[in-house]
């Protein structure tokens, strides 16, 4: 069994009357990708907040590395990489410089940054202001920066929003290479898509509490509807679709007659998404 | 860590093109003003005296030297050349005025004085003629005024009676005080950056501590502002005057103006709201150096701003001399409010990292 590296038990931030995060209780292992969901304001910030040692809990604990993580935070940031959901690096130096500050507060000893620099796709502009990068580009060495001491837990707070798509692979296969290495990873996301590409759990919080938490795949089975699209052509000359519930009691017959009229175009299965099931579960959206 | 800290600081307050250029343009201006402004005191006043014509040369020089002005020939020379400014003030003496004085007769003589010339001067120049009117009335009956008009000043002459201060020297005070204020915004600036720009949360997520992030900012501040006061009292040759109490207090002065600087940081929510906050302490602060220049000027409620303990001290010691008995109350005062602001600013920008 693998070792458990995140703990929080009953966590709960209040900021005054607001209950921001509400007694959510989890474990991560080593090497899991976690994938945190939720809509804007649902608390997922703030429970970063809180494992990273930035904010101590109103109640409850959390245990990064079997060290609680408000008496020990000094200690245990050592072994954490954190990259923030809104842009703060130094924008009046090179990448090269962030990340050389950043390797001595980690004291990091031989620290090549130009390997770092490239594996992120950013060799090449080392020297140039950061000011100049492109959004995409100051969000990869962002995640360059929180790998600087190869961490052995990486909190990534919305690494991919608003990313072009090759921003957004080239995290991906950062964030799958890091997971293979035995670092954890606490994804923290709306995008669905991203998080069922990567992610080998995912939790839903809504309203600060934890409202699922489960494999990607088991959400969809437990809580998903498969469907099949039948695209259908009329008789004047135009289609339309059908949709049949696979899990449906007439679904065989109904398939039949579609079938037997002779006029179908195409037919494919559709399984329901993280965000259909999201709904479900909360009765809101991810962008609400 | 901290040596990292105040590496990257001084990196990013030198790029700051409108720092940069502020910080050595103003020390270089200061410098210069310094240079320019005279380097010797005039308190001198400059008088002027009509006569009526046919006055003999012997009479002239006596009624010069007893008024201690300069002959004019006629009226509306002597109007034009107080107008000018050439005189602070002048006198028309007529016939009947001087047959008047000789015989002892009371005399109404209208004084005129330049433009802008305050009550008080307005005061001094009639005592001056009167003295001068009275001497020439006793010196025609054969009896010489006898006023003792020595001064005794107990302790430094702040005032200047004695040995009266140039300009520049009573300005330095104040000059070393605008160094100062440059840095303070430009300090402000830089912490305030930090937590707007998120920066800061970055750093106290690595093994870096908050009393370190701090204590950079602190150690910054302080040096920074310390080596280019301390630039500005070399290049006026002021530094080897009293260099032990000079350093201290400049060393003092700069955790005031750090602490400033926290205390400004955690309220700015933008550079321009930096800006005003900073400009409204830079006026506070500089007052104190206006009782410096104006001693007699300004209330006693201008011992309310910490500066007015560092502007003293500087006064005291550079321009008389005084010793660390005459400015260790001064210093600490400063000290203790250089730390007050100091922890407070460092209390209310913990909470905003949160």
């Amino acid at each position: 069994m693998r070792k458990v590296t995140i703990s929080a038990r009953e966590l709960t931030y209040r900021y005054g009357d607001l209950t921001a995060v509400d007694h959510i209780s989890f474990e991560v292992a080593e090497g899991e990708v976690l994938g945190f969901l939720g809509p804007n304001g649902a608390g997922k910030t703030t429970a970063v907040r809180m494992l990273t040692g930035q904010l101590r809990p109103s109640e409850g604990s959390a245990f990064i590395l079997d060290e609680d993580i408000s008496k020990s935070a000094k200690q245990v940031q050592q072994y954490l990489g954190v990259s923030f959901e809104t842009t703060n690096l130094y924008e009046d130096m090179s990448a090269l410089e962030n990340l050389e500050l950043f390797a001595r507060l980690f004291n990091v000893k031989n620290f090549n940054a130009l390997e770092l620099l490239e594996k992120v796709g950013l060799s090449g502009r080392e020297k140039e202001r950061v000011s100049n990068y492109s959004k995409g580009m100051k969000q990869r060495l962002m995640l360059a920066r929180a790998l600087i001491n190869h961490p052995r837990i990486l909190f990534l707070d919305e690494p991919t929003d608003g990313l072009d798509p090759v921003s957004s692979q080239t995290i991906h296969a950062i964030i799958r290479e890091a997971s293979a290495g035995g670092t954890t990873v606490f994804l923290t996301t709306h995008d669905m898509v991203e998080a069922d590409k990567l992610a080998h759990r995912v939790a839903f919080i809504n309203k600060g509490q934890i409202a699922a938490l489960d494999q990607p795949a088991v959400l969809k089975q437990h809580y998903g509807k498969r469907t099949l699209k039948i695209e259908v052509q009329d008789g004047q000359g135009g289609t339309h679709t059908r949709s049949i519930p696979l899990d449906g009691s007439e679904t065989a017959k109904e398939v039949e007659q579609v079938f037997a009229s002779g006029n179908v175009l195409t037919a494919h299965t559709e399984e329901a998404t993280l965000e259909d099931i999201f709904i479900e579960i909360t009765g809101r959206g991810l962008l609400g | 860590m901290i040596r990292a800290l105040i590496e990257k600081d001084l990196k990013l307050y030198f790029r700051n093109p409108f720092f940069a250029l502020i910080t050595l343009l103003g020390l270089a201006s200061v410098v210069v003003l310094y240079y320019l402004l005279p380097s010797q005191a005039d308190d001198s006043l400059s008088t002027a005296l009509v006569l009526p014509a046919g006055t003999s040369a012997e009479m002239c020089a006596f009624l010069s030297d007893a008024f201690e002005s300069d002959l004019l020939d006629s009226q509306e020379e002597l109007l034009k050349a107080v107008e000018d400014g050439d005189y602070q003030a002048g006198m028309v003496l007529t016939d009947t005025v001087i047959d008047a004085l000789v015989s002892g007769q009371p005399v109404n003589v209208p004084v005129y004085t330049a433009p802008g010339t305050s009550d008080d001067m307005k005061a001094a120049l009639t005592d001056i003629y009167t003295a001068g009117l009275n001497n020439v009335n006793f010196t025609a009956a054969q009896k010489q005024i006898n006023i003792n008009d020595q001064i005794v000043v107990f302790g430094p002459d702040f005032l200047g009676i004695n040995e009266p201060l140039a300009l520049r020297d009573r300005m330095l005070p104040m000059l070393i005080m605008m160094i100062f204020s440059i840095e303070l915004m430009g300090l402000a600036n830089l912490i305030s950056e930090e937590v707007l720009r998120g920066t800061a949360k970055a750093l106290l997520v690595t093994p870096l501590r908050t009393s370190q992030f701090f204590s950079a900012k602190m150690l910054l501040g302080v040096g920074l502002a310390f080596i280019e006061v301390l630039l500005l009292v070399t290049a006026t040759g002021k530094l080897l005057v009293s260099p032990a109490i000079l350093v201290t207090d400049l060393l003092v002065g700069g955790l005031l103006v750090t602490g400033v600087a926290f205390f400004i940081a955690a309220f700015a929510t933008s550079f321009m709201s930096v800006m005003s906050w900073s400009v409204l302490f830079l006026l506070l602060l500089m007052l104190p150096g206006i009782s410096i220049m104006f001693p007699t000027m300004v209330s006693v409620w201008i011992k309310a701003i910490p500066s007015y303990y560092l502007v003293d001290t500087l006064h005291r010691a550079l321009n008389y001399g005084a010793g660390w008995g005459d400015v260790s109350l001064n210093l600490l005062i400063l000290l203790a409010s250089g730390a007050a602001f100091l922890l407070l600013g460092a209390g209310l920008l913990r909470r905003r990292f949160r």
